[in-house]
């Protein structure tokens, strides 16, 4: 992000209104955290003192609770499975949506194919219908291809979802690639294959890895596909998470630390790409 | 439903559309939609603008502030209901007890409140990412020039930074639409619809159709209807996009 230089705005603000400001800023901003701070404190206490009207803000942390959502406790599964078939589902889907999108891209871009604008536009529309109108038919084609609660269907579905997505965001990139440096490698021989290889990967690799960040994102947090598409042997971690749905007994710190769990890797993922966050989530249009 | 009366098995879905149920569906998506859209709008041009002046430890409030974006909607709605929300053991009543309020069954009572809160709050970052970019692609200078012109910060922020802001917001609206009136993970596990039909938004209520009530016709003649509305909001997105794409992408950050 752009340093962001004091403005003279800034400067002729009253000291006192600009420590107002700013005291409103953390809080908001701090208020708007909170329950994400709150999850990861609440994965970290025992039970009993989780489990209170008035809540225990100071606390001796134990990683105890983590180690039971790993090894499953009180007739709760544990969390290893479904973590396979997250892990499997999602990285699966992303590298094959990069596979798919980087040439469909290129074709959309730097030697743009005839009609690309509306091949272009029919990416995009795909995205715009509500997965609950395609739900029906998806369940009745993946019953009839033996493929429910099997995680190639979500390998499928996932790659299919974010593919508009990857396509719009990677054709981003490659229009900032200078067409004088593709045109040089031409110039000295080098064929198609080894022009994406040695020139354009290695220009787009910035773009190349928010992409595939934010599909994973997407991916590892979809829910409505795998609720209603998989049972067991396909069963994503919020599948998992949907057991606490209805509890038994106290669970507060039990439930937050696998919350915490299955919001980690993403979290560190987010916080890493979040300059080119809102370039994925506007599908390229906001750089 | 109808389907006793109904002549045909085919024509039945279409005729049950008629149901109550479903214009309460339709309405309650309305409501979910609309009032987080525009909630997380004016919370995310707010909190761009805050974010936009210079604050302490400005990067790492940014960094905190995309949280909820990026958390699993599973697990913040989990959290979320039996962490902060719950009657007794909620921290959210424990902060209202000194006001007389430490009792209030938030799920029970406040149903669509609380689901609007949850979609505002989940979908906030993302119009702060957007106006964000929108702010940083104002040219200092003219706010300089206007300001030495004498221009208050009331008259700045009406004339130079809403007129600049305007295409981000709109593309802000139009995509949180098309997302939020999916939402389906919160409203399944905080308030399952309810109380009553409350909650039920549209693809809730065809899940239910489809998966509880295993009535796969009349699910598919409500997600047809989905799908001729959502084209309408759509077509005004798509246009939205070509325009901004036609100046070949905002310039932002």
């Amino acid at each position: 992000m752009k340093r962001q230089q004091k403005t003279l705005a800034d400067r002729q603000a009253k000291p006192l209104t600009r420590l107002l400001l700013g005291v409103l800023t953390w809080i908001v901003v701090l208020i708007f955290f909170f329950p994400v701070l709150w999850m990861a404190l609440t994965g970290l206490k025992t039970e009993p003192d989780a489990d209170t009207s008035t809540p225990h803000f100071i606390f001796k942390p134990t990683f105890a609770e983590y180690e039971s959502v790993w090894k499953g406790a009180g007739g709760l599964n544990g969390l290893p499975p479904y973590l396979e078939h997250s892990v499997i589902v999602t990285v699966v889907s992303t590298l094959c949506v990069l596979l798919l999108a980087l040439p469909a891209a290129y074709a959309l871009s730097i030697r743009p194919v005839p009609k690309w604008r509306d091949v272009l536009f029919f990416f995009i529309s795909t995205k715009m219908l509500p997965v609950v109108g395609a739900i029906i038919p998806l369940y009745v084609i993946a019953r009839d291809l033996h493929l429910l609660d099997h995680v190639l269907l979500l390998i499928i579905l996932y790659t299919a979802i974010n593919l508009p997505i990857a396509v719009w965001m990677l054709r981003s990139f490659l229009l900032e690639v200078p067409a004088e440096v593709i045109e040089a490698a031409r110039v000295d021989g080098a064929g198609l294959v080894r022009q994406i290889r040695n020139v354009i990967i290695p220009i787009i690799s910035p773009g190349l890895a928010a992409t595939a960040l934010i599909c994973f994102i997407f991916a590892w947090n979809e829910f409505f596909l795998a609720v209603n598409l998989t049972t067991v042997n396909g069963a994503t971690v919020p599948i998992y998470l949907v057991g606490f749905v209805q509890p038994e007994g106290p669970f507060l710190a039990h439930l937050s630390a696998a919350a915490t769990i299955a919001c980690l890797l993403v979290l560190l993922a987010g916080w890493a790409v979040q300059d080119k966050l809102v370039r994925g989530l506007s599908m390229g249009a906001v750089k | 439903m109808s389907s006793s009366t109904s002549p045909t098995l085919a024509v039945d879905p279409w005729r049950s559309i008629a149901a109550l149920s479903f214009r309460t569906a339709v309405l309650n998506t309305v409501l979910l939609t609309a009032v987080p859209v525009i909630a997380s709008v004016v919370f995310g041009v707010g909190i761009a603008l805050l974010l936009n002046r210079y604050v302490f430890g400005r990067g790492f409030l940014r960094t905190l502030i995309i949280s909820p974006f990026l958390v699993m909607p599973t697990a913040a709605a989990l959290v979320w209901k039996f962490t902060i929300l719950d009657t007794t053991f909620g921290i959210l009543n424990f902060f209202l007890r000194p006001f007389g309020m430490g009792n209030t069954d938030w799920i029970g009572q406040h149903s669509q409140l609380t689901i609007i809160a949850f979609l505002t709050w989940m979908w906030t970052p993302f119009m702060v990412l957007l106006a964000l970019a929108g702010l940083q692609s104002q040219g200092l200078d003219q706010l300089e020039a206007a300001r030495v012109d004498g221009a208050g910060s009331w008259r700045i922020f009406r004339s130079l930074t809403l007129p600049q802001l305007r295409p981000y917001i709109e593309l802000g609206v139009v995509l949180g639409s098309i997302y939020i009136v999916q939402a389906f993970d919160g409203i399944y596990i905080i308030t399952a619809g309810g109380p009553a039909t409350d909650t039920t938004n549209l693809p809730y209520y065809i899940y239910q159709t489809a998966f509880q009530a295993f009535d796969i016709g009349r699910a598919s003649a409500m997600a047809v209807i989905v799908v001729i509305a959502t084209i309408l909001i759509a077509t005004v997105a798509l246009r939205l996009i070509s325009s901004i794409f036609s100046e070949e992408g905002m310039r932002g950050r």
